[in-house]
């Protein structure tokens, strides 16, 4: 019975679920070593599983980037995905380690034609925990934030992702 | 608090012991897990221990050993299927059984314990779970029981909760008993 009322005073109790959420990238995508970086704009408001949970949103339990990465040119190398709030247009991988926040990787590939699925759970062991806060702020925010993909810096390879797709897992009350 | 109040029922559980207990027996059961509202989840097994111990003709305090082992969750994402490995759980904790019947016996129960959630490439969570469902027990010779339950659990996982709905039959056997004071 200490246990019942235990479980009242919590509130949350057996009214929390995990709903899957996931947002396709463009694909395929890029990231070319000339440059060094790629930029993807989200808009989670375009995904309705999101909106319909956003006022429910309390947590994100689990997040992966799964899709093929191909080295289609070049050197074997790595993949890093930063993410800032809302729409940003950073111009070099400087600015965007500087100003943006890690959130996945680094996802290894090797020398061209290397390729390599990444699954969900290969993916969600790169995932970090402050990109994880950057995130939940967003997806309770206005759900708009950009992602930048990084490259090996020094590095000339280009790394085309095929059927990318960001996997989210959020912790909604119910 | 939670510690405190799963320190209480062991200690509720030891107390018959030192009071002139009525009985202690030693059972262990298995059975499924399905978790609730849980996309990246999928249904498994739970298995367990369990030491109930009686301490008046109505109440029955048990500790118990848990470990759940969630399957793969298969998620159908952009037209193909991305699996992802299965939550397990692993706890002790204990049951307070209100025991109704002589032959058959109804039990409405609940309980408090402590579980660690782990998953492949995840760290571990460890947190208060409750848990509360039915059972019914039978006897089908002296010292030995049959129970067949359906229990709700519920764990903490940082601001929200994840649930099992689990169905379980055990054995128990009864080591000690004495006659009531």
């Amino acid at each position: 019975m200490v246990a019942l009322v235990a479980l009242g005073a919590t509130g949350c109790y057996l009214t929390s679920a995990q709903v899957l959420v996931n947002y396709g990238l463009p694909n395929p995508f890029t990231i070319n070593g000339a440059d060094g970086f790629g930029r993807i704009s989200v808009d989670l408001n375009t995904v309705p599983d999101d909106k319909d949970n956003k006022d429910k949103l309390k947590a994100i339990s689990d997040f992966a980037l799964v899709g093929r990465f191909t080295n289609t040119n070049g050197s074997g190398g790595v993949v890093v995905v930063y993410i800032t709030p809302g729409a940003t247009s950073l111009t070099s991988p400087g600015e965007i380690v500087a100003g943006a926040t890690k959130l996945w990787g680094p996802g290894a590939i090797g020398a061209a034609p290397a390729s390599r699925t990444m699954t969900w759970d290969d993916s969600a062991a790169l995932f970090t925990a402050a990109g994880k806060a950057v995130l939940l702020k967003e997806a309770r925010g206005d759900g708009e934030f950009t992602l930048y993909t990084s490259g090996t810096p020094g590095t000339s390879n280009v790394i085309r992702v095929d059927k990318g797709i960001l996997i989210f897992v959020i912790g909604a009350g119910v | 608090m939670r510690k405190a109040m799963i320190l209480m029922l062991f200690a509720l559980a030891l107390l018959p012991c030192a009071a002139g207990a009525m009985s202690i027996g030693v059972g262990a059961f298995g059975g499924m897990s399905i978790p609730v509202l849980q996309d990246d989840n999928g249904p498994g097994t739970v298995l367990g221990l369990r030491v109930p111990v009686a301490l008046i003709p109505l109440v029955t305090v048990e500790p118990y050993y848990t470990k759940t082992s969630g399957g793969d969750a298969d998620q159908e994402v952009a037209g193909g299927t991305t699996p992802r490995s299965g939550v397990d759980l692993d706890g002790f904790g204990a049951n307070v059984l209100l025991t109704f019947g002589t032959g058959l016996k109804l039990y409405p129960f609940a309980g408090i314990g402590s579980s660690t959630l782990q998953r492949e490439d995840m760290e571990d969570v460890t947190n208060t779970t409750y848990t509360f469902g039915l059972g019914l027990g039978f006897s089908p010779m002296p010292k030995l029981s049959i129970h067949v339950r359906g229990e709700l659990a519920a764990m903490g996982d940082g601001e929200t909760t994840r649930e099992w709905a689990n169905a379980t039959v055990g054995v128990s056997y009864n080591i000690f008993s004495s006659p009531i004071p």
